[in-house]
């Protein structure tokens, strides 16, 4: 009988690299919101709870500041 | 008790250069009135995510400071009088992160270390974009 692999364990991406979510590293913050502009939940990202309210305020920092949007138009 | 503090500022970039150079002499001198400036990252003209006010170039500086926060009110009072001054916002700075921030900057230079992939949409084939 085939074992059905579990898809590998997402690590933390902050966790990994020892530092905190900062609305000033707008390139590494940009890669947790979707093509729409919304934060990418947890369960996709694999960030920890802590790290994941911390991006959340750093995301709406930067959307303040106008580095990210709130909300990107899909060009379709 | 003096704590360390950051404030991005962000001014209209459509106005001349000499304007802005100004504006920023004018929040050093500021900050330094009423606290210890430290030093200004200037990280110059960008594309506005959004219009703010109309306006799509927005000119970005960050200014470090020792204070006791009494800055804030002060900081407040000219920027809400000051059209060219678009957002502004003031942070406690953590000093830590800045350092490891640093770390993971040059280490990207270094070994041209991958950005986060994060929209995997094969591994878990949901959408999380619904239109």
């Amino acid at each position: 009988m085939a074992m059905v692999r579990r898809r590998t364990k997402k690590v933390c991406w902050f966790d990994q690299n020892k530092v905190e979510p900062d609305y000033k590293d707008v390139r590494i913050i940009s890669r947790f919101i979707t093509e729409r502009g919304k934060i990418v939940p947890r369960r996709l990202s694999g960030v920890t709870a802590k790290n994941q309210r911390k991006l959340a305020i750093a995301i709406k920092r930067a959307r303040h500041l106008g580095l990210l949007p709130f909300v990107s138009q899909n060009i379709k | 008790m003096k704590r360390p503090y950051e404030a991005m500022v962000v001014l209209d970039g459509t106005q001349p250069d000499e304007t802005i150079q100004k504006e920023q002499k004018l929040f050093e001198e500021l900050i330094a009135q009423h606290a210890e400036f430290e030093k200004t990252e200037v990280w110059g003209k960008k594309s506005l995510a959004y219009p703010i006010r109309k306006k799509k170039t927005g000119y970005y500086c960050l200014f470090l400071f020792n204070g006791d926060g009494d800055l804030s009110p002060v900081f407040d009072k000219y920027v809400r009088l000051n059209d060219n001054i678009l957002r502004h916002l003031i942070v406690q700075r953590n000093l830590k992160n800045e350092a490891a921030r640093l770390a993971v900057a040059q280490r990207k230079e270094r070994a041209q270390l991958e950005d986060p992939v994060i929209n995997d949409r094969e591994s878990d084939g949901k959408r999380f974009d619904r239109d």
